[in-house]
């Protein structure tokens, strides 16, 4: 897995896009990246739409993404299709009702909406 | 003799003649009367000479007749000639042909009367002859209806469908009602036509079977209807209650015919028991060589389907079976005898008895159905049978297979085009010739293949060539290949027999080889995490689970090994992690295997996380710990999430 990162024109929104396997063998090294991945960011977006597996090192990566743009007091959102995999363990942890939406265009109105 | 005004004195003939003569003055009265006449009227010639005209002498329609027609047209045309009338005798009405001629210059009219009782009579029968033939031609026109469409009824339904329709058609009955005795005798509602007499449905009509007329068999006149008994040889088969119409202008009910129609119809039923009670027991024969269970095993699943040929009572000898050929060695057959009935049903039974008898370790399909050869020659009836036969290792997925004049096995597997499997072909069992060579075959399955076999019912039809009906059923059987086997085989007959009424029987069998058990070592540094992933998705889909099914296994696989790897690794890398699979009834059994000890979960981890999501996914989760610990997780390859 790997992670590609992209800053939306002007507006500051930084959107993370994620893809292949997303598990133990992966996550636990973009940890220590967290922060330098949220700094200087309007908002956050991380897209997970594109993943084929992901697992509890990935929910472990969302949280700490999730904290970190909090102590920022940057919104933050997930893009986790309903079917894809993600969706169904974020909703198994209890993470997708704050943070899970369905497409990218949702997740950008979620963090730039009033 | 005495002689009347102006008539000339008749002589001795006239008075003796043997027709009665009578000459009349204009207004009718009786001039002169011969002995005849008088004899005929029995009055004397007092009483009539001069006294009575001659209407006093007809019968009341005569006399009536006379005075407004016959009087009329003497004095208008001068003449009447041979008119039949009656004189009213001693001895009752006497027919008479009377002819009179006006004789208007003598001023008299002068009557002649012949005797019609003769031809009265023979008129009289002559029509009572033609009604009575008439009555005949159709009670025997009747008669034949009914037992021609007896005779063409096949088993009980049959019959009383015929003689139902018959009541209300050629009987014509406005309604029937047909009762049929049990093996008690109890009579039994069984049917009714148009509309029957009004009867209670759980009652037989009232005398129905005590009646003493009923047990002669003679049809009888109820109230409401007539009771027509039906009876067998041995014993009453039933009644037929069938009610009259009240049409006023219809034949009153026959109860020669209907009595006929009875009889008839109690031999039917006679013979429908007879035939339905063979049709039974040729059809428990197969049913009970064919409900045999297959061998129970976790490595295969195997389905099958019967479906009895419509139209005939009678069963065919298609047949399935499934055996240990050797250990690890499953035998699938299925085969198809010549003819229908019991002849067919019982040489079935010895075939399948044969090849299971035949079949041991190391012989083999070729050598197999050389040794059938020499088991049917003296068995008539299982002559030219057809057998598919395949012996199955279910270690390897490797199928041996030979098919004596039998439409080839189906291979279905799990992705890409199904194949028809035409090689180890030889003749039909017992076929001309004696001296055979049988060929055998080999092909491989994979995990998640599916074996067809089946008899030629499902796929030949008269208005498609066999290679069509073929291919038909290729892609028929790959189109349902993934659903469960069960599913799998109903869907497939029902698509291939949709248009079909079918004549022959038909015998499907479908051999699901999931493959061996899932089996992997993966080292501590989990480098090898994802294509564990990879591999048990694929052996689950093999093993026919569901999309969701697939992803939570694969899940919760992935997550148990992370944490085994961690907690059961003691940091070394090297330690091995076990991942195992197998299937029990429908349920993945998934265990992960490593050599340390189970740590329970800290919350607020992603490890508690790990073991949430898996409790979460599975629903069934246990922990065993001795050498080393296993998580063992148990889902359903198919259905809703927990």
């Amino acid at each position: 897995m790997r992670l590609v990162e992209a800053t939306t024109g002007g507006d500051g929104v930084r959107v993370l896009t994620g893809q292949g396997e997303m598990d133990v063998t992966v996550a636990p090294a973009i940890l220590p990246e967290v922060p330098a991945l949220v700094a200087g960011a309007r908002a956050v977006v991380l897209d997970l739409s594109g993943l084929t597996f992901f697992d509890s090192a990935g929910v472990r990566l969302v949280d700490q993404l999730a904290r970190e743009c909090a102590r920022h007091r940057e919104p933050f959102a997930v893009v986790a299709p309903p079917l894809g995999p993600s969706r169904r363990v974020l909703e198994l942890v209890g993470l997708a009702d704050s943070l899970a939406v369905d497409d990218l265009q949702a997740a950008l109105e979620r963090v730039t909406g009033p | 003799m005495s002689s009347a005004a102006g008539a000339a004195a008749p002589h001795q003939g006239w008075a003796d003649a043997p027709c009665a003569l009578a000459t009349l003055a204009l207004d009718g009265t009786v001039l002169e009367a011969n002995a005849t006449l008088l004899e005929w009227v029995g009055r004397s010639r007092g009483d009539v000479e001069g006294r009575l005209r001659l209407s006093d002498l007809l019968s009341v329609g005569a006399r009536i007749y006379w005075e407004t027609h016959l009087s009329p047209v003497l004095h208008v045309d001068g003449r009447v000639d041979e008119v039949a009338v009656d004189l009213d005798g001693p001895r009752g009405r006497q027919p008479v042909l009377l002819t009179a001629v006006a004789r208007s210059s003598a001023g008299v009219v002068q009557v002649a009367m012949t005797s019609a009782r003769e031809r009265w009579r023979y008129e009289r029968d002559l029509l009572a002859a033609r009604r009575t033939a008439e009555r005949s031609a159709g009670q025997v026109r009747v008669l034949q209806e009914a037992t021609a469409a007896l005779s063409r009824a096949l088993g009980v339904d049959g019959v009383t469908r015929a003689v139902l329709a018959a009541a209300v058609g050629s009987l014509g009955a406005a309604g029937a009602a047909l009762w049929l005795a049990d093996a008690r005798g109890a009579l039994a509602l069984r049917g009714s036509s148009g509309s029957p007499p009004a009867t209670d449905p759980s009652t037989p009509p009232a005398g129905a079977l005590l009646d003493g007329a009923a047990l002669d068999g003679a049809a009888l006149l109820r109230a409401g209807g007539v009771l027509v008994p039906l009876r067998g040889q041995a014993a009453l088969q039933g009644v037929l209650h069938l009610a009259p119409r009240d049409d006023p202008a219809s034949d009153p009910p026959d109860l020669e015919v209907l009595t006929a129609v009875g009889q008839q119809t109690g031999l039917a039923l006679d013979r429908a028991h007879l035939y339905e009670q063979s049709a039974s027991v040729a059809r428990e024969l197969q049913h009970s060589l064919l409900a045999v269970s297959p061998p129970e095993d976790g490595r295969f699943a195997v389905a099958t389907a019967y479906r009895p040929g419509v139209a005939m009572l009678e069963v065919g000898g298609d047949w399935y079976d499934t055996f240990w050929a050797e250990d690890g060695v499953l035998a699938v057959v299925v085969g198809d005898v010549v003819g229908r009935g019991l002849r067919a049903a019982s040489a079935m039974g010895q075939l399948r008895s044969a090849v299971r008898a035949v079949a041991a370790p190391g012989v083999g399909p070729a050598r197999l159905l050389s040794r059938l050869d020499r088991f049917v020659e003296p068995i008539e009836a299982a002559g030219m049978a057809t057998v598919a036969y395949a012996e199955v290792d279910l270690d390897t997925g490797r199928v041996r297979y030979a098919c004596a004049g039998h439409p080839p096995p189906v291979l279905v597997p799990r992705c890409g085009p199904p194949r028809l499997l035409w090689d180890g072909r030889s003749v039909p069992l017992g076929a001309f010739g004696r001296v055979h060579e049988r060929s055998e075959a080999e092909v491989d399955l994979s995990p998640g293949d599916r074996l067809l076999l089946y008899t030629d019912g499902l796929f030949e039809r008269r208005e498609r060539p066999l290679e069509v009906g073929l291919e038909v059923l290729a892609h028929a059987a790959a189109a349902g290949r993934g659903a469960p086997p069960a599913e799998h085989v109903a869907g497939l007959t029902a698509t291939m027999l949709r248009d079909e009424r079918v004549r022959d029987d038909v015998c499907v069998l479908l051999l699901d080889w999931p493959g061996p058990p899932f089996s992997r070592r993966l080292s501590a540094d989990l480098r090898e995490l994802s294509a564990l992933r990879h591999e048990l998705a694929d052996w689950l889909a093999a093993q026919g689970a569901d999309d969701a099914a697939r992803d939570d296994l694969v899940l919760a696989a992935s997550e148990a090994t992370a944490n085994a790897a961690e907690h059961g690794s003691g940091g070394r890398p090297e330690a091995l992690v076990r991942v195992g699979a197998h299937v029990e009834d429908g349920v993945v059994v998934l265990a992960v295997h490593d050599e340390g000890r189970w740590r329970p979960p800290v919350p607020s981890v992603e490890r508690g996380r790990g073991l949430g999501i898996i409790r979460a996914l599975v629903g069934e989760v246990s922990v065993e710990t001795g050498s080393g610990t296993t998580v063992v997780v148990r889902r359903a390859l198919r259905g809703e999430r927990p």
